[in-house]
């Protein structure tokens, strides 16, 4: 059974970024090069919500905690 | 025997109309004084100037995306499809479609704009004027170009005395779909900046400038590419001419202000 951050990054990379000809490592930086657009944030908002059963408040939605896919683990306590 | 016409009393009607007269012909004034500044940064900047014209085609909205995450009304519309623009980057952006910019370059003009607010308050008018110097090339000289401007204009409103603060802002867009989306990868991205300045009090602020990157999606929705087939990257400095007048009126009263503008006091 994968792990909580493995899960996210697979998400990422199957559902995100599918058809983008690029795949996400764990450290990549998510936002810096325009792979995630205005569609797939809600989308990852959303999965992470479900993971952690948690609602996400627009104003945690900052660079400082979706920046990588270990970042976005660490805030979100998915480690 | 004719009575004499009666003379207003302080505080009458007629003095409160004449006297807010006497302030809207001074922040007008005053308006005009600091578009004259933005203009001159500008152009020291290298910006080319541009013309825009009254009214923009609501075509031009519709291919921006505007209603997408604006969907309220237009103000001054026509019935041929026309109002006034919410924003003067539309313009330049109706202008250049389709176009290569060849190297990174900057433009700057003046439009009359509307906008219908949700929110109400000092500073909200629903026509004002808005200078901007629009930046298109790379990213990176887009990105640096907003550095370099907002340093220039906090400086610019500290010469003022205006105390001002740059933080990081999103539009108001509408809060659902993918309007939503954009609203938090603008916030994620630090794709605005407002310059805020005291209104009366510390406490109550105005945003009288803001500093914006597009990234692509306006290059995109134009069919602006570089030379080498990229999308153009994007971006705008803005200035509330009406609400930077407000402000420096409310801070230094509107003679003092005017002084320091070089006008005659009201």
């Amino acid at each position: 059974m994968r792990d909580k951050p493995a899960e996210l990054l697979a998400y990422i990379n199957g559902e995100l970024l599918s058809g983008k000809g690029v795949q996400a490592a764990s450290d990549t930086r998510l936002f810096e090069d325009g792979w995630i657009d205005s569609l797939s944030i809600l989308k990852l908002i959303a999965f992470i919500e479900r993971m952690t059963g948690q609602e996400i408040p627009d104003e945690q939605v900052v660079m400082e905690n979706f920046q990588s896919v270990n970042q976005i683990a660490h805030r979100f306590g998915l480690a | 025997m004719a009575m004499p016409p009666a003379k207003p009393r302080e505080g009458s009607a007629f003095a409160d109309d004449v006297r807010q007269s006497a302030e809207d012909a001074g922040i007008s004034a005053l308006a005009n004084w600091l578009d004259s500044c933005f203009r001159a940064l500008a152009k020291a900047a290298g910006a080319q100037e541009i013309t825009v014209p009254a009214l923009i085609a609501r075509s031009t909205l519709e291919s921006a995306g505007y209603f997408e995450s604006f969907p309220g009304p237009l103000v001054g519309e026509t019935a041929d499809g026309h109002c006034l623009s919410p924003a003067t980057c539309y313009h330049w952006y109706a202008q250049q479609k389709g176009a290569v910019i060849e190297e990174s370059a900057s433009w700057t003009g003046c439009a009359l704009c509307g906008r219908k607010e949700v929110e109400s308050g000092p500073g909200r008018l629903e026509t004002f004027r808005m200078r901007e110097v629009i930046l298109a090339g790379s990213e990176t000289w887009v990105r640096e170009q907003r550095q370099e401007w907002m340093a220039r204009i906090v400086a610019f409103a500290e010469s003022l005395l205006l105390a001002p603060t740059l933080v990081p802002a999103s539009d108001p867009f509408f809060e659902r779909g993918e309007a939503r989306g954009r609203k938090l990868l603008q916030q994620l991205k630090q794709l605005k900046y407002e310059l805020r300045v005291p209104l009366y009090t510390p406490e109550t602020t105005l945003a009288i400038s803001s500093f914006n990157l597009h990234e692509n999606f306006f290059a995109r929705r134009f069919n602006l590419h570089r030379v080498d087939g990229t999308w153009a990257s994007t971006g705008c400095i803005a200035f509330g001419l009406e609400r930077w007048a407000l402000a420096l009126s409310a801070k230094l009263g509107i003679d003092q202000a005017r002084r320091l503008a070089g006008l005659e006091s009201t």
